[in-house]
């Protein structure tokens, strides 16, 4: 390894380094601002790092475990940005806990760094390693306080992502077997693909989704629906532009796994009352338009690869700021032992919060692809792809499915519309300004980007073309 | 640069009359009025540029106004804005209303008057994009923008059932709208396929080529979403919910404007597009147009509750538009665009004093009214004047609308026309019945209640004027849409069709004669 290359991994090395230093102080001296500032600014040098000397870097592949092209280098940043926001909106929900408060942030910076590991992964073992980093700090962090709710889930959540990781190990091992490396390729492919739905709460793998954002504390929810289903589908982009997948059954097996995805997800989101489930249900669903992307790469080479991967990409951008947005809001209501997670704790939020109402308003629009913010670019653009590619009968699923999910967010804004008689849960008067600030980054991405989304398509585009370069 | 400000004028005093409504209700009201006013000035001198002399024609772009800014011009978005006589007629009409919806609710709307007046503007403000984009996704935009604020005065001041009412009507209309979004996107696929230019531009979509499959498609994405906004008949279930449950500016504006888009969208988009594929469905439509007009004057006879019937009402003179739009001959699409414009205000003003006599009675309920003549005489007049506009009396705006539709629709399709012209007979019969039950026979306990106010009676004045105007005197809206009338006609397939001799002998009988 050379010093270019070395250089190249400097994104990486950084949170890790500010992981190294938060654990003996966080030993040494207990002070939560202390750690709180430490994390913030590892991040923020982080994203600065690759804001300045991004372009930079020029190796394309720092050995043979990562690669640094345009493409990692960007969702190293953009996943720097979205623990920023992780990190901001649980300054306050942690405040007041009595116990040990460092650690939530140490673990979160870790999983951030698996979620970096994951996106620059070139291979099977740094790959198998960024999960991991992920998953236990996941463990960690879900069951971080330990109440009833959050140690259920976290114990749920233990126990099925092992199960999934074990069925992955199996798949990269039959690729060992037949390649002798590992190195993508096509082998074990099913297996592969078992652990990474499940990573991603496709049907049928998604049972434990809406337990899990239910459990976890808010801010961690919020997390497992921004950083780690972000890092394991930009993981997924990569596998398939590298990997060679001419089976027909695979392509049938991903539009069965949309079709059903949209639908249950949908449907169930349609029948629940908490809005973490809603989401949760929601976000299966989304993932269910995602995969519609990726069975359209089944008719392109590389030149269309590109060009669905960048849509691909946009939707998962746009998707993980957004649901970043809708938990910062519902975190603003909790507490580490209570959560303001019941829709009818919402009632009347426009007259009485009449700015975070608004936040949660646009955050969901965006949600159900409503013009003028980004959620209207990217169904916009998948719905562009599925034309372009005449994929009628798909692009008819995925109309009415957008409709039935406007129920249940229109739901979630009728209930805020609402007068509200005889509260039960007291509300904070007004919001603390980390929090603020994360919101206002999310909305302000949210709703530029929906006004000009090209600037940023632009972007992709130029480093999807580095995820096909051999 | 007039007609960004146009469209921006309301939106500004949206923002304004939401800020100064907490400390000053009043001066909230007035910003929002002010602010349409305004505008309106602004568009009149427009129009009046616009009636000028007709200048020789010159081959020079339609357009009486046009501004064009590059916004995503990779992938061929504009913010284009461009007016011509369609879009003016349809301009006035909007900033009318408007103002006639925010005096509506002068009295009625107390609580939250500033988000109120918000997305009362802000509604407006997405009407007029609509009717001056040319760019189809700013107009498709817009679509989407009228339609929020919308879902927000339904569910937030309507009635008894406004949640169920306001979620009808928002997943219905944006359940069309994704199929007019797949269209807008198919046509630009299929256009920039054959040309290589990707362009959303109105003005490059008219000329994409036929390609039969898929123009039917496309054509079917677009008429879906409209056929939702009108209503065709099978479409129309949110509508009765939306109208009653609205606070009276939203059901004037729902009732004289937002169906009004989906009209102005088939005379715009459907026609021009897909020449071909219009009068393949044609049949199939004009069916569905002789059923709504029957249908919903049937189903307006039978309410009892007055917001339901007018709202009913409104299906079946819908009806006629759709059927003057379909038969695609200038004294049809005159007699169509008429028809929108004076059912706007006609209709309009009737959910107006509904409106009133709720606020007064805190009933919509025929049957607990009766006998109020001698108590409100002047409210009671105006109803008696706009039921009578409602049913087609001659000398007023409504009665030629209908009228030059039938004569339009009849060289196309006899039979369906005969059918329609039912519908006047039951218009008459729900029209009167409305004055009738309210306002003659016996008191039915009514409480002392105070006439409209004079706000109320000027506004309303102002709308009588316009539709005797346009009754006796049409010329002016006519002159004005002409030019894009000629454009967007359904042309006979070949010059040996009956169809354009029969229009042409007609044209000379009728009384619609320029300058003679």
């Amino acid at each position: 390894m050379n010093t270019s290359e070395l250089f190249s991994l400097i994104p990486l090395m950084m949170v890790g380094g500010g992981i190294l230093i938060l654990i003996p102080v966080a030993a040494w001296k207990r002070n939560f601002q202390l750690a709180f500032a430490i994390s913030t600014t590892t991040i923020i040098f982080d994203l600065a790092f690759i804001f300045i000397k991004g372009s930079c870097i020029k190796v394309d592949r720092a050995s043979m475990l990562f690669k640094t092209d345009a493409c990692a280098l960007f969702f190293i940043g953009f996943f720097a940005f979205l623990a920023l926001g992780v990190l901001l909106i649980s300054y306050e929900y942690l405040k007041n806990f009595p116990g040990n408060k460092e650690e939530f942030l140490i673990l979160i910076l870790l999983g951030t760094l698996g979620g970096m590991v994951l996106a620059a992964s070139n291979h099977f073992a740094s790959f198998f390693l960024g999960l991991e980093i992920l998953s236990v700090s996941l463990y960690g962090l879900i069951a971080y306080f330990g109440r009833q709710p959050h140690l259920e889930a976290g114990v749920k959540y233990l126990i099925l992502a092992s199960a999934s990781s074990a069925f992955l190990l199996f798949g990269v091992a039959l690729n060992y077997a037949q390649c002798g490396r590992l190195i993508f390729s096509g082998y074990g492919l099913p297996l592969i693909f078992v652990g990474l739905f499940f990573k991603l709460a496709l049907v049928p793998f998604h049972l434990w989704t809406a337990d899990v954002y239910e459990g976890a504390p808010a801010p961690v929810t919020a997390f497992i629906a921004s950083i780690s289903k972000g890092a394991v589908g930009v993981f997924l982009l990569r596998y398939i532009a590298q990997g060679s997948m001419n089976s027909q059954l695979v392509w049938i097996t991903i539009a069965i796994v949309a079709i059903a995805s949209m639908f249950v997800g949908n449907a169930c989101a349609l029948l629940q009352n908490n809005i973490k489930r809603i989401l949760a249900y929601s976000s299966i669903a989304h993932i269910g338009y995602m995969m519609v992307i990726i069975y359209l790469f089944k008719n392109y080479g590389d030149v269309g690869g590109i060009r669905l991967s960048s849509i691909m990409f946009f939707y998962l951008i746009i998707y993980t700021l957004t649901n970043l947005g809708t938990f910062g809001i519902i975190t603003a209501y909790s507490r580490w032992n209570q959560e303001m997670a019941s829709l009818d704790d919402y009632r009347g939020l426009y007259w009485k919060q009449p700015v975070s109402a608004m936040f949660f308003t646009i955050f969901l629009f965006s949600l159900a692809g409503m013009p003028l913010t980004a959620g209207f670019v990217g169904k916009f653009l998948i719905f562009s792809a599925g034309i372009w590619s005449q994929c009628w009968w798909l692009l008819l699923i995925l109309v009415v499915n957008s409709v039935v999910g406007l129920y249940y967010y229109l739901r979630i804004i009728l209930t805020m519309s609402q007068e509200a008689e005889g509260r039960l849960v007291p509300l904070p008067v007004r919001l603390p300004v980390p929090l603020l600030i994360s919101l206002g980054l999310m909305l302000s991405a949210i709703l530029y980007l929906g006004i000009r989304p090209d600037s940023l398509l632009h972007w992709i585009q130029y480093f999807s073309q580095s995820l096909y370069s051999r | 640069m007039i007609l960004f400000w146009i469209v921006i004028i309301p939106f500004i005093g949206a923002v304004l009359s939401w800020f100064s409504a907490a400390k000053h209700p009043l001066s909230a009201r007035w910003i929002a009025i002010v602010a349409l006013g305004i505008d309106l000035i602004l568009a009149l001198s427009l129009a009046k540029n616009m009636m000028g002399p007709p200048h020789p024609q010159s081959t020079a772009s339609l357009w009486a106004a046009e501004i064009s800014w590059d916004w995503i011009p990779q992938a061929g978005l504009h913010f284009h804005l461009a007016i011509d006589g369609l879009s003016m007629v349809l301009v006035l009409l909007t900033l009318i209303l408007g103002i006639a919806a925010v005096v509506a609710s002068w009295s009625e709307i107390k609580d939250r008057l500033g988000f109120f007046l918000f997305n009362l503007l802000a509604i407006l403000s997405g009407i007029l994009g609509v009717f001056l984009a040319m760019d189809l996704i700013l107009f498709y935009f817009c679509w989407e923008l009228m339609l929020i604020p919308m879902y927000f005065l339904i569910a937030i001041w309507g009635h008894e059932n406004r949640r169920y009412a306001a979620m009808k009507f928002f997943i219905f209309t944006q359940a069309g709208s994704l199929f007019l979004l797949l269209a807008i996107l198919g046509l630009y696929f299929l256009h920039g396929h054959f040309s290589g230019n990707y362009s959303f531009e109105y003005q490059d979509l008219l000329n994409t080529p036929n390609q039969w499959p898929y123009s039917l498609l496309f054509m079917l994405g677009f008429l879906i979403a409209f056929a939702v906004k009108l209503p065709i008949f099978p479409f129309h279930p949110w509508l009765p919910d939306a109208h009653t449950e609205a606070p009276t500016g939203g059901s004037i504006i729902l009732a004289g404007l937002l169906l009004k888009t989906g009209a102005y969208g088939m005379l715009r988009f459907v026609l021009p597009f897909f020449p071909q594929d219009v009068q393949l469905m044609a049949p199939l439509i004009f069916v569905l147009a002789a059923i709504g007009i029957i249908y919903g004057a049937i189903m307006a006879f039978a309410q009892s509750d007055l917001k339901k019937l007018v709202a009913f009402s409104s299906v079946s003179h819908m009806g006629f538009v759709l059927l003057g739009i379909f038969a695609g001959n200038e004294i049809a699409l005159n007699g169509a665009l008429l028809q929108i414009v004076c059912h706007g205000i006609s209709t309009g003003a009737l959910f107006f004093l509904v409106g009133a006599l709720q606020e007064r009675l805190h009933t919509r309920d025929l049957n607990s009214m009766g006998g109020l003549w001698p108590v409100i005489p002047r409210l009671s007049a105006l109803t008696l004047f706009f039921a009578l506009a409602s049913l087609g009396l001659p000398g007023l705006g409504n009665f030629l609308a209908e009228f030059l539709v039938l004569l339009g629709s009849y060289i196309v399709t006899p039979i369906i026309t005969i059918i329609a012209s039912i519908g006047l007979v039951y218009a008459a019969v729900y029209s009167l019945r409305i004055v009738q039950q309210a306002f003659h026979g016996k008191p039915k306990g009514t409480p002392m209640i105070s006439d409209l106010y004079n706000r109320e009676a000027i506004i309303l004045g102002l709308l009588i004027s316009i539709i005797l105007f346009l009754g006796v005197y049409p010329q002016p809206v006519m002159n004005l849409v002409a030019p894009t009338l000629q454009q967007i006609r359904i042309k006979p397939v070949d010059a040996t069709s009956p169809l354009e001799p029969a229009i042409i002998v007609k044209r000379d009988v009728l009384v619609i004669k320029d300058h003679s």
